[in-house]
């Protein structure tokens, strides 16, 4: 099933990221896809903080590679960014990416290796595309 | 009687050894960066081995160039965290073992504070004496923060005022850099360029993000995604006088942002209770950004504060900084067992606050 959002300001793309977050299913690995600059930590953070993570725990994880948010039901929502991972999984096993990506707990993934998978049981993909008229769509898949 | 420094954060492996007036007999780092550049970035895993290949060898050396022995050594002030936990455990399990051996104290040392009392580390000597109160900009490919520190009556506390958003002020600079084709580290390359041209906020604007509810917090993405958009429109990447332009516009953006939230933070400190700041400070590895030191050092006249750069060589991680911050902390110092790593550890009070064990850490 696929659900798309056209969003022409921030206001919108938060309220898609809300509709999303409610449509998640319980411990979700969630893929966010879309280029450089195109706002998926933003997304993340309207997800995270919508299902009561601090919003200002949020940023990006480019650096750190995992960030974990404590939510106010006692739950917790990883973060994670692929973008300076290698593609040596020796190196995602001293991390901890199976782990998390197999345990509790939402995962929200930027820049996704897609062997990623094989840690996962499924998971949901949301794209962002940047139109050359400024508008975004997001596709929920 | 010397404090050891251990970091292996991120991506150098680094000793130091200190005396207890904060001179740097001995700072020593076998920086990864070369083998980095290839990616365009850190890789963890390269990372972690690398800090298990050089720690020991550069222990023995800074003993060596110290002239001195182990039981001279009183105290060991490690990199707890933030940082990536596969390299931070590296040095956290040398520290202990070397504690618990040696049978002197350990005491866990948060990265960012490192930073932020680098700038008062000198070159030859003891160290400048930490004022009673001061700001402190950390600003680095991992972290974008200024604290407010009080140093007065015996007391440490530090406050953080504000934080990034999304992207940190280094990591901008690094994609932004990547994206128009420029090697790893990004920001030095930028400031090369940026200096052969000219800022030309017509052509390239980038404004300074403005929150709702005035919030004095950073935020780089859309300066990140502007200055793609940008790049991509006048195929920057293609044309050398176009892209030193625009670099020269976005690092210029870069800063404006900082010194924006600086003012705005300024005009607040002023107006809080005694005492009153009187020297800032600027760290982390993108305070060794020329046009930012000197951009800095005007601020500082202009409102007659003192402005304290760090030396080039602790900009960037370091351990001489991490054994400076554990002087500034050795009431803390005592059993190795209870040092953990944290992959997130905010600044901040006489205890750590607000940490969160990485999987590999957590408690079974």
């Amino acid at each position: 099933m696929t659900t798309t959002w056209v969003s022409r300001s921030e206001e919108e793309s938060e309220l898609a990221a809300r509709e999303i977050a409610r449509l998640l299913p319980a411990d979700a690995v969630v893929h966010l896809i879309g280029d450089l600059g195109v706002g998926k930590t933003f997304l993340a953070r309207a997800i995270a903080t919508e299902l009561g993570a601090d919003e200002r725990d949020v940023s990006s994880p480019s650096f750190a590679i995992v960030h974990e948010y404590p939510t106010r039901s006692g739950e917790t929502i990883f973060h994670i960014d692929g973008y300076r991972l290698s593609n040596n999984r020796r190196e995602w096993l001293e991390i901890g990416i199976p782990e998390i990506l197999g345990g509790p707990g939402l995962k929200l993934i930027e820049w996704p290796k897609e062997e990623f998978q094989t840690f996962e049981s499924s998971h949901l993909e949301v794209e962002i595309r940047l139109l050359d008229d400024g508008t975004r769509e997001i596709e929920m898949r | 009687m010397y404090i050891l420094g251990i970091e292996t954060s991120c991506d150098e492996t680094s000793v130091a050894l200190l005396r207890a007036d904060g001179e740097v007999r001995c700072n020593l780092i076998s920086s990864q960066i070369a083998r980095h550049q290839p990616f365009g970035g850190v890789v963890p895993e390269i990372a972690s081995r690398e800090h298990l290949v050089h720690l020991f060898p550069l222990l023995e050396e800074a003993l060596r160039q110290s002239g001195a022995s182990w039981n001279e050594v009183e105290t060991i002030a490690v990199t707890a965290g933030p940082g990536l936990i596969g390299a931070l455990l590296v040095g956290v399990s040398a520290a202990q073992g070397l504690s618990y051996a040696l049978g002197i104290p350990l005491v866990a040392v948060n990265h960012l504070e490192g930073h932020l009392f680098s700038p008062f580390l000198s070159a030859s000597g003891a160290a400048i004496p930490l004022p009673p109160r001061f700001l402190s900009i950390v600003i680095s490919g991992g972290h974008s923060s200024i604290y407010d520190v009080v140093t007065a009556d015996g007391r440490l506390e530090i406050e953080m005022l504000n934080r990034t958003r999304d992207d940190a002020i280094g990591e901008t600079f690094d994609k932004v850099a990547k994206f128009v084709g420029l090697p790893y580290p990004g920001g030095p390359q930028v400031e090369r360029l940026a200096r052969a041209g000219k800022a030309d906020r017509k052509r390239f604007p980038f404004p300074v993000p403005q929150f709702k509810e005035s919030s004095v917090d950073f935020s780089f993405s859309g300066l990140k995604a502007g200055a793609i958009r940008w790049a991509r429109q006048y195929r920057v990447g293609e044309d050398q006088a176009a892209l030193a332009d625009f670099c020269a516009t976005f690092q210029d953006a870069l800063f404006e942002q900082l010194f924006s939230r600086l003012d705005t933070i300024w005009q607040q400190i002023r107006r809080s209770a005694p005492p009153r700041p009187r020297e800032i400070a600027l760290a982390g590895g993108v305070a060794a950004n020329g046009v930012l030191r000197e951009r800095m050092q005007a601020w500082g006249r202009q409102h007659d504060v003192m402005v304290r750069l760090p030396e080039k060589r602790f900009c960037t991680d370091n351990a001489a900084m991490i054994a400076f911050a554990g002087l500034q902390r050795r009431r803390e110092a005592g059993d190795p067992r209870l040092v953990k790593a944290y992959s997130r550890m905010l600044v901040g009070g006489p205890r750590i606050l607000g940490e969160t064990s990485a999987p590999l850490v957590r408690p079974s």
